[in-house]
């Protein structure tokens, strides 16, 4: 009975191996790209967020400077209003109260409104 | 074969529309800054400087470097009032 | 008072605390500014749980003005009518010349239990006449700088770092002029301040800024 032998001489090899050539640069070369990326990207970053705090402390300090000035605006027209009010208390009810038990200044929360308050 | 005109009426439609609501909005925006550029990202300073300013040269935009204020400006700060709530 | 409309998820879990025993009387959260309250409930307790943080927004288009002048016992003193910009471009002048006046006077306030608004007025007055000298000095001795320096401020929201060209024109002007440093508190010392630096990262023209 014939039965299937190998050729005489044997297989061909086979071919298992490839020969492709590998393109681009070698994997730790974009690595070493990526991280010099990055690091430049970190680098310009923390830059900006030096530069950024010193905007910040820029701009608050020249709030600061002229904070004062305002406040003591603010405070000569609080103290004119109080004044002001007082006057209105005695010319309307004919003597001093005192609504809070405090020494203090305290911006009223509670108001007499005049009908034509509306600028 | 040239386009017919009838394809771009549309187009000019548009283009006419977009640039006419473009151009209102920079004029009022222009109108309402006195000619400058628009403030952004103000914060509650801005704000309140803002409405000195409004005190102090009748615009919100308007400057003006008098070391001396106008008469009547030292009694012109207005309070806000609301209804009472409760 | 009672306010039902305050009946945001916190209120109505407390709410629902107080409101055990009359199931029946539980409201519903809606909006009734007018309707008056169920009998039985009790308004204190509602009361306890609306705090300002929880009320309604509402419009406060009113303008109180009081046009009332200044008592005659307490001296007068002019006030400053120099707007945002020009305060802002002449801000670290005034710092520099006035920095002690400044200092008084927010430590006067600060020390004096509240009632800040009527012990300090004194040195309130001095800290005006202060900077009023100032803006003076600058308007007689660098108004052309100035002007330019707050143009710029106006049309840049007022950033500093999109003007560092008319402001190194206006602080040398005050410097030379004024005797007056631009000095900002707490600048790290080993590298360039920031408003002395040619190129600005964050202004809207990414060149050399002079």
């Amino acid at each position: 009975m014939p039965q299937d032998m190998p050729p005489s001489g044997g297989y061909a090899q086979v071919q298992y191996k490839r020969n492709i050539p590998a393109r681009g640069f070698k994997p730790w070369q974009y690595m070493l790209g990526m991280h010099a990326i990055m690091a430049y990207g970190f680098y310009r970053y923390f830059q900006g967020v030096r530069e950024q705090r010193e905007l910040a402390r820029e701009k608050m300090w020249s709030r600061l400077h002229i904070m004062p000035l305002l406040q003591a605006e603010e405070d000569r027209d609080q103290v004119r209003r109080y004044y002001a009010d007082k006057a209105r208390e005695k010319e309307l009810l004919g003597e001093e109260t005192k609504v809070y038990n405090s020494d203090r200044f305290i911006r009223p929360t509670f108001g007499y409104l005049p009908a034509n308050a509306t600028k | 074969m040239g386009v017919p005109f009838e394809a771009l009426l549309p187009y000019g439609i548009i283009l006419g529309m977009f640039g006419l609501s473009g151009y209102g909005i920079s004029f009022v925006k222009g109108f309402a800054n006195d000619g400058k550029k628009a403030r952004w990202n103000r914060d509650l300073w801005d704000r309140q400087m803002m409405e000195r300013d409004l005190r102090l040269t009748g615009s919100e935009r308007g400057q003006s470097s008098n070391p001396t204020a106008p008469k009547g400006f030292d009694v012109s700060n207005p309070w806000k009032v609301e209804k009472r709530i409760f | 008072m009672r306010l039902p409309n305050h009946l945001t998820p916190a209120n109505q879990l407390a709410a629902k605390e107080t409101d055990l025993s009359h199931p029946q009387t539980r409201s519903s959260p809606k909006s009734c500014l007018n309707c008056t309250p169920p009998p039985d409930q009790s308004p204190l307790s509602r009361q306890a749980t609306v705090t300002m943080a929880q009320r309604d927004p509402q419009f406060n288009q009113k303008l109180l003005v009081d046009t009332t002048p200044m008592p005659d016992h307490i001296p007068k003193v002019e006030e400053i009518g120099t707007t945002s910009a020009f305060l802002a471009s002449a801000s670290f002048a005034i710092g520099a010349r006035c920095q002690a006046f400044n200092d008084d006077y927010m430590k006067c306030k600060d020390e004096a239990n509240g009632r800040g608004e009527f012990d300090c007025l004194k040195e309130g007055r001095k800290v005006t006449r202060c900077a009023a000298s100032v803006i003076k000095d600058i308007n007689t001795h660098c108004m052309q700088e100035f002007q330019a320096h707050v143009d710029c401020l106006e049309n840049n929201n007022q950033t500093f770092f999109n003007c560092r060209r008319p402001e190194q024109k206006l602080n040398s002007c005050i410097f030379d002029k004024l005797g007056l440093k631009k000095e900002v508190p707490g600048t790290p010392e080993n590298q360039v301040p920031v408003w002395q630096r040619p190129k600005q990262m964050y202004a809207e023209y990414p060149g050399r800024q002079f």
